[in-house]
Formats: C-alpha cells, structure tokens, sequence
C-alpha cells in the first residue's frame, strides 16, 4: 500500500513546501490575489490540455503565466483597480475552464477532469514528484542567487529602484516561479488548496518571525508541515484530504497567533 | 555656478493613462554642492520632478541629465550616484526587515547578485548607522522605529550608499517638533560633506540652508530661481 501512499506523501510535503516558501513572497509582494487567479487560468489550460489529449501541465503553465502577463497592461488600459480586473478574470477562466471540460471527450466532468478542480494527490507517481521537486529545486537556488534583489523589492519597490536593482524582471521571474508551482501543483492539490496553501503558511510564519529570511524557513517547513499532517490525518480519519490538508494549517496559524511575539502585551515596569 | 548635478531642460513627463502631463516644459539647474528647493503647492508636480531625475519616470520631451549624463541613457548606473527619500514612507510594524539590512540593501545594486557581500559592506552600513545615531538599533525591525527614526536610518542609508546627490521628498512632514529639528540638524550636516540636495518641503526649518529654489505650480517651474528672500512669503502662501 505504501507502494501508491508514499509518492503522494512526497508529492504533498514538496507541494506544501514549495506554496509556503514561495507564498511568503507573494503575500509580501501583495500578489496572493495574482496566484488565486492564476490558479484558475492553470485550471482552464489544463481543461484545453485534456481536451487536446496533451499533458495538462504545459498548457496550464502558458495559460497562467499569459494570464501573469496580461494582468499589468489590462489594469493600465481599462483604469480599473486591479481587485476589480481579478473579480472579471476569476469568473472568465473558470468559465473557460468548463467549456474546455464539457468538451473532453468521453463523460463529461470525468475523474480527470474533475481532479483540475479539487486536486488528486492519491493519483501522483514519481512522475510528478519529480517535476515538483524540480520546481522546488530551480526556484530555491533563484531565491539563493537573487535574494538580495527579491528582498529590496519586498522591502519597497521604489527604493529598490533607487538601489539600482531593476525591478520588473525579477518582479516577472516571481510571477514565472508562482506560475510553474500552480501549475506543477493543480492536479495534485487543486486550485482552491493550492490558495489555502499559498496563503497560510505565510500568514502563520508573518505571526512568528520579524526576519524575512526566518519567515520564508517557517513558511515553507509549516506548508510542508501542514501538507504532511493533513495527508496522514485524512488516511488515518478518512477525511476529504484538501479539507484535511486546509485544516491543519488554518490550526497551525491559530496556533502561530496565540504564541505570536508580536502580540505580548508589554511588562508593567 | 560650477558644475551642474542637476539640469533639467524643458521636461515634460507624463504619468500611464493620464490625460495630461504632470510636468510641463519643466527647466531647472542645481549645482554640484548645493541646497535646492522645490516649493509649491501640493499636486503641483514637484514629486513627478524628482522621480523624473532619478529616472523612475520617463521623460517624453526635452532633456535631464544628472551630473552631465541623460537620465535617459544612463537611469541605472546613475541611480547609484543618488539617494531617494520618498514622501510619506513609512515602514509598518510587520515589516520584515532589520534596520541594518534596510541600510545594506542601498548597496545591492552595485554587487553582482549571486557574490558574497564583502566585510567592508557591512562596516560601512553600521558606521551610517553610527552616525545617524541608530547604531544601537540596527538589529531592531524597521517597523519599529520611530518616525524620525525611520527617516533617519533612510539618510544612514544613503551616506552608506555613497550617493552625491539626495532627493529628498517632505522629509520633515508629520514629524513632532523635536524630531523634525533633529533630522533638520542632520540634514545641515550633509553639506559639509559636499553632497548636493534637492529638498520638497513646506517646513521653515531649512530655509537657511536653502541656496537656490524653485517655485512649481501645475506641472510648471516658474520664476527661475526663486529670490532666496522671497522663499519665507512664497511658502506661507502656499501653505
């Protein structure tokens, strides 16, 4: 039984990982929006993918890298607040996404189609493990070599400018990086878990740490954490396991606030 | 005057998806070693002109050149010759940042990104640090340093950074009394130091410092310079 349990109890822990770590730099980066909706706009690519009887993960990764891409330009030209672009292109590309799995031959929203949305993680091989860990691999040794140009623009964006770091490039490797762990991630995980995970760890490890790089530690080892714990908690108790997986972390970030230093109240003197 | 740090022919800039230009026809001169100010009213384009010299707003016609280069063809490498103070920055109390580090990322840019940060990096920010007076609180977060502080450990930033010339953007607004006449006295410092300065304010703090000023209203410097004996009257009208 291990035989199928073990590489998906690998393939949660790195997912988990891979969405704490680099989720503290989305929140950081007020992006946490970007990656839910291109969450979705994976979704609708790897619907096309199905459709097209290709490997979903390429396509998903155009789509929401594309979707990354057109983000800036669309808030520019139509001069809506970027939450309102988001609001229209969250309905769009699940839309899309439908329409693309009405069209999969075969039953409509079969087991496959249907794991876009809610994620399969009993279903991974080493297969996808080792695009996960391959994610987890490139983007950790980006963040080692670039760290001091990531940090300055999670500090502020202007004075990294001043600083002389160009700011957009590494702004669109980010997007790049979130792009390619939504999409190595979907079928997995799903794009509602992987919002949960992207968004929680890095609440949690804001709680507990004033250093940035102390933060990206505990989120990527409290997503890990959180993923590993709710898969053997959803084996043991026979839970939904996005359900058990989005529990346990929302658990370790009540956990996070109540031992948070940043909110003991100050010794009477 | 000497040689120019600042010179400003003719400049107009416009902001993405605006329908006018923010700056118009905008022409100004500071030289290498001097204190300028920017008055006027606020909305009057007086940010728009320092974002314009530091390059992180494109110019659409006539011509900025900093320390006798085009902003336009040398932004970045110029970049590092200048310090920005922005207006109104303040770091929140979860920012997750030291406050030496804020310092040391001032220099980032002049290093190879994937090298390891010399020594002599981190001697400089702490020695900034020192002088600003912030040197007991350099592993503190930056978000929790007071206001004053806060822009004080920006100007530590920029003596670390080795810039020539410091844009400063309203660095005395919503400061208390005691603050402002602090960071006031350090600011007079930097001139011994042979920094040149483009300050916006509204405070009177400076005034005696001041060598030559700009009078802008909507998007337009007019009056080039100001008469330095004007300034005390221009900014009570404004203000």
């Amino acid at each position: 039984m291990w035989d199928i349990l073990l590489p998906s109890l690998v393939a949660a822990l790195l997912v988990g990982w891979l969405c704490g770590l680099w989720g503290a730099v989305v929140v950081r980066l007020q992006l946490a929006a970007v990656g839910f909706a291109m969450a979705h706009a994976a979704f609708a690519g790897a619907a096309l993918g199905l459709v097209l009887g290709v490997s979903p993960f390429p396509v998903s990764l155009v789509f929401s890298l594309f979707l990354a891409a057109i983000l800036g330009p669309l808030t520019e030209t139509t001069r809506l607040p970027a939450e309102v672009v988001l609001g229209v292109v969250f309905p769009v590309t699940m839309a899309l996404g439908f329409v693309f799995l009405s069209l999969v031959p075969g039953p409509a929203f079969s087991s496959p189609a249907l794991s876009l949305l809610w994620g399969s993680i009993l279903g991974a091989g080493w297969k996808d493990v080792a695009i996960l860990a391959a994610v987890l691999g490139g983007s950790g040794v980006f963040l080692l070599l670039f760290r001091r140009e990531v940090f300055s623009i999670l500090l502020e964006r202007r004075l990294a400018e001043e600083a002389g770091i160009p700011t957009r490039p590494y702004t669109w490797a980010v997007l790049f990086v979130v792009g390619s762990l939504v999409a190595a991630s979907l079928r997995l995980v799903g794009g509602i878990l992987i919002y949960s995970l992207l968004l929680i760890p890095a609440a949690a490890a804001a709680q507990l740490a004033y250093d940035m790089k102390a933060i990206l530690a505990i989120a990527g080892g409290m997503g890990a954490a959180a993923a590993g714990a709710g898969f053997l908690a959803s084996y043991a108790l026979d839970l939904p396991l996005g359900a058990a997986i989005s529990l346990v972390g929302a658990m370790f970030l009540a956990v996070a606030t109540l031992i948070s230093p940043k909110r003991r109240r100050p010794r009477p003197i | 005057m000497g040689t120019l740090a600042v010179e400003l022919k003719d400049v107009t800039a416009s902001y993405m998806g605006a329908e006018r230009p923010a700056i118009h026809g905008v022409s100004l001169a500071v030289g290498a070693g001097e204190f300028a100010a920017l008055v006027g009213p606020n909305g009057a384009g007086k940010t728009t002109i320092l974002e314009v010299i530091l390059g992180l707003l494109p110019y659409q016609g006539g011509n900025a050149r900093v320390f006798g280069e085009e902003v336009r063809r040398a932004g970045r490498r110029l970049r590092l010759l200048m310090a920005y103070l922005p207006q109104a920055l303040s770091f929140p109390p979860d920012t997750p940042f030291l406050a030496r580090d804020v310092v040391l990322m001032g220099r980032f840019g002049r290093h190879r990104p994937w090298r390891r940060l010399p020594a002599a990096e981190i001697r400089r920010a702490e020695a900034a640090l020192e002088e600003m007076g912030l040197a007991h609180k350099a592993r503190w977060p930056v978000g929790h340093l007071s206001g004053g502080e806060q822009r004080r450990l920006l100007l530590a930033r920029a003596l670390a950074k080795g810039a020539r010339l410091f844009l400063l953007d309203e660095p005395l607004s919503s400061l208390d009394p005691e603050a402002r006449a602090d960071l006031a006295g350090r600011i007079r410092g930097l001139r011994a130091r042979g920094i040149t300065i483009l300050a916006v304010f509204h405070e009177e703090d400076l005034l005696d410092e001041v060598d030559r000023a700009f009078f802008v209203r909507a998007g337009r410097v007019r009056g080039i310079p100001v008469p330095i004996r004007d300034l005390r009257g221009l900014m009570a009208g404004v203000s």
